[in-house]
């Protein structure tokens, strides 16, 4: 059922290898730019057989996750203080407005003067990428909660604790979500760029380094790994959230 | 408009984070040359703007970021209204871009550097190429959502595709493809520094890496928040631009809540 | 005094070389990709001298800060010259790509100090490469100049390279890395190493000379052009040549006086107080077989292994002096 839906695509993926594969063999193309996929696929045979690709790979997975739960826990956290407390969205609000807007690929040179090139940093980088969208999305989530569902928790006597865990933050949820998703992506990017800044280990690393040693076989086949992560981890995303989801109608009156 | 006379707490806070990094790098708190006054960034900041060095460095980036956003979102719009329209090529091609959508945008930069080398051509496609795929998606998404009583209204009157694609669909889309490039932008703004910073040789990025090789913390500090105010002036600027643009879409909008 | 007579005495004698070309044709405009380092200052000198005017040539120099990231622009017909590091450059042409010398730029010393030197930390008890088996010594990448020069440093002291991890790290962090333990030496290249000691001094030493410890007046890095470009435009590299050679010897008449570190601190954007610790390079005009040959047998000895040309092939007429 499914895949007669993605076979035209499919033909039409693998038409484009075998004409990749015949430019490069006619000398249209120059093979020490782009080698045929036929000379690139046993060189990431080699790196998947050997293991050598689990050691960078799990870098750069390390720093995804690592720095999305950090941003991701943050950001909710201070996006529901904002939205629940006026006195904390006063106080916040100036700082979020600042520091929002800068590109945080920007601050990875920034942040090397202090942090240094380790975890530390490329960590810190991940997560301030990850903190702003999640923050926004939650504020945006707890502002939208229903006033009348908010009166009806106070008619039945829930505290203030109390409603924000069992009312708002469920409510909230579907944008909190939004806003992780869009982050999830942006933490890959900034783990690829901070890698290849700092120049050590990972994906984003090997594939600029490999450019620069003209290993240009090597760099296709990692980059090839680093799309199916790209690939993975939105296809991973996207059902965690159809799960935390899945009770959410059943919420609502 | 009344002045307030006492600041909110938030510009308090600020002020004394500011104030805080001003007096612990003069007093050396953190022991490194790394860490400079804000001052002495703000003086940094002054001089290669009085020089015109930044000036026509961020010059050249945004140019770079325009043309990027223009190619790569022209290309989203097509390509999106043509999947949107005719699904036998989203058939064809779809699992294409599905595959290269989630590489992120960084990692393509050294492939894209062998075949366009450094200059202008490469850091242009690196931005249409980030561009492309958040337009592409809303333009299709837009389609979907209008597509059934718009478009049944066009086909009544017997207008033909191509006229129905361009008069109908595509103004009753734009406010989707505009929320598309808003998403885009901050991420345009980013990828064109970083095509910069790790191709070098033109734009703020590259001053960037200059600095930090140069050994220069005041400079780099001063990058930032240059490279703030841009990203805080872009988005302002358009959402201006897009009020402007699509005035009869919030003017419904503000009829459908009252 | 003397260094106002003797510049306007080159600036005169310049005259009637600039006169002809100036007049007959337009300049001929050559895009040259170089690094912000202290082995480019022949270049800068001969654009600010006007060697390159005056032979009808104008110079746009564009900077990356990579040790191979010009020549994927050189490849792509963006860059007409490119200035890179010698293992970079073999490294393309074992691929296949027809880079051609068209000059030298720098060698490293006979006797220290390098342009490169090994760095470890105050009384940590490294002083040999035998020392850091098992340990983490930092270079800015693998497979270039700087890491073939440190690995066969530590195998002339007496370590196995293989038991030495190479961890990457760019060298403006080095220092701090190393004054933090999170590295146990590093292979630094000026002005990195002045830098290093100017701001970590009391906690990091130089233990090793990579170059003139393994190799005195070893190769270090070059001009290349691409092959088919030397074959259409010969006539302009000989002119390009010729001026980068009037500029390495104003280099070369200054090596103790001020102006030429004001004329790096000025490309260079580093610090000039910085600038007055360095070690300079040797800045050579040419290239030679025997130079290259033994850089390869060193470059296979530590693993890049492959067929290349025969080196004289790839050696331009301007190179070869």
């Amino acid at each position: 059922m499914k895949l007669s839906r993605i076979w035209p695509g499919l033909v039409v993926l693998a038409l484009l290898l075998a004409g990749l594969e015949a430019a490069v063999n006619a000398g249209l193309i120059r093979r020490a730019l782009m080698p045929a996929p036929s000379a690139i696929a046993p060189v990431l045979w080699g790196l998947l057989e050997s293991g050598e690709v689990l050691e960078p790979l799990f870098a750069t997975l390390r720093l995804v996750f690592a720095g999305f739960a950090i941003g991701s826990v943050l950001g909710i956290a201070v996006g529901l203080a904002m939205g629940w407390f006026p006195a904390a969205f006063r106080l916040l609000e100036p700082l979020v407005e600042l520091l929002r807007p800068i590109p945080k690929a920007a601050l990875v040179p920034a942040l090397m003067l202090f942090l240094g090139i380790g975890e530390t940093m490329k960590i810190t980088s991940v997560s301030l990428a990850v903190l702003f969208p999640v923050l926004v999305n939650t504020l945006q989530g707890v502002r939208g909660v229903d006033r009348v569902m908010l009166d009806a928790a106070r008619t039945h006597g829930w505290g203030p604790a109390h409603t924000l865990l069992h009312l708002v933050l469920p409510a909230a949820l579907p944008f909190i979500l939004a806003g992780m998703r869009i982050s999830l992506g942006l933490a890959l990017v900034l783990a690829v760029l901070a890698e290849m800044l700092t120049g050590q280990g990972g994906l984003g690393f090997l594939i600029l380094d490999m450019q620069r040693s003209f290993l240009i076989r090597q760099m296709y086949a990692w980059l090839v790994i680093l799309a199916v992560v790209g690939l993975a981890l939105n296809g991973l995303f996207l059902f965690v959230e159809r799960r935390a989801l899945h009770w959410q109608p059943a919420l609502r009156p | 408009m009344r002045l307030s006379a006492r600041p909110s707490s938030g510009v308090v806070l600020v002020a004394c984070l500011l104030l805080l990094w001003e007096v612990s790098a003069r007093l050396d708190w953190m022991h490194t040359p790394n860490w400079p006054p804000l001052t002495d960034v703000l003086v940094a900041l002054a001089h290669d703007t009085l020089t015109g060095e930044l000036p026509l460095l961020v010059g050249g980036t945004l140019w770079r970021m325009a043309a990027g956003l223009a190619a790569g979102g022209a290309a989203g719009v097509v390509v999106g209204m043509l999947f949107a329209t005719l699904p036998m090529t989203a058939r064809l091609f779809g699992p294409m871009v599905e595959l290269v959508r989630p590489i992120p945008i960084p990692a393509v930069i050294p492939p894209l550097v062998l075949f366009l080398g450094l200059d202008n051509t490469m850091k242009v496609t690196v931005v249409a190429l980030t561009v492309f795929f958040p337009v592409l998606t809303n333009t299709m998404q837009g389609v979907a959502a209008v597509e059934a009583d718009t478009l049944a209204m066009g086909r009544t009157f017997g207008i033909g595709p191509l006229r129905r694609a361009l008069r109908i669909t595509l103004p009753a889309v734009l406010p989707y493809i505009l929320a598309g490039f808003r998403v885009s932008l901050a991420l345009a703004l980013v990828v064109a520094v970083v095509a910069e910073m790790i191709a070098g040789e033109q734009g703020i990025g590259h001053y960037l890496v200059m600095m930090q090789f140069a050994g220069r913390a005041p400079e780099i500090y001063a990058t930032v928040l240059v490279l703030a105010v841009l990203g805080y002036g872009l988005n302002r600027a358009f959402l201006v631009m897009e009020h402007r643009t699509i005035h009869w879409w919030f003017a419904m909008g503000r009829q459908a809540d009252g | 005094m003397t260094q106002i007579t003797r510049r306007a005495a080159l600036t005169l004698a310049a005259l009637p070389l600039a006169a002809p070309p100036l007049l007959g044709q337009n300049l001929t405009k050559l895009r040259v990709s170089v690094i912000p380092v202290l082995d480019v200052a022949p270049l800068h000198a001969a654009i600010r001298e006007g060697y390159f005017a005056a032979e009808g040539i104008e110079i746009d120099t564009s900077t990356t800060t990579g040790g191979a990231t010009g020549l994927p622009g050189l490849i792509a017909g963006q860059f007409q010259v490119t200035f890179s590091n010698t293992v970079s450059i073999l490294l393309g042409v074992r691929e296949g790509l027809d880079f051609r010398f068209v000059s030298g730029a720098s060698r490293g010393a006979m006797t220290p100090p390098d342009i490169f030197a090994v760095m470890a930390k105050k009384g940590s008890g490294i002083r040999s490469g035998k020392d850091l088996e098992g340990k983490r010594i930092a270079s800015n990448t693998r497979n270039n100049i700087v890491w073939l020069r440190g690995m066969a440093w530590v195998e002339k002291t007496g370590g196995d390279w293989h038991r030495v991890t190479t961890v990457e790290v760019p060298f403006p962090q080095m220092a701090d890395a190393l004054a933090g333990g999170r590295i146990d030496a590093a292979i630094l290249s000026e002005p990195f190493v002045a830098g290093a000691l100017a701001t970590h001094g009391d906690t990091l030493e130089r233990i090793g000379w990579p170059i003139s410890e393994t190799a005195p007046g070893g190769t270090n890095a070059q001009y290349v052009a691409m092959k088919d470009e030397l074959n259409a435009h010969g006539e302009v590299f000989d002119r390009f040549g010729r001026a980068l050679h009037r500029g390495v010897d104003w280099v070369n008449a200054r090596l103790t006086d001020p102006v030429l570190l004001e004329l790096i601190a000025g490309f260079s954007r580093v610090p000039i107080e910085r600038l007055r610790q360095v070690a300079l390079p040797a800045y050579p005009k040419g290239v030679t077989p025997g130079e290259l040959d033994d850089l390869l047998v060193s470059m296979k000895h530590f693993g890049m292994t492959g067929t290349y040309p025969a080196t004289s092939s790839l050696i331009f007429r301007t190179a070869a002096v």
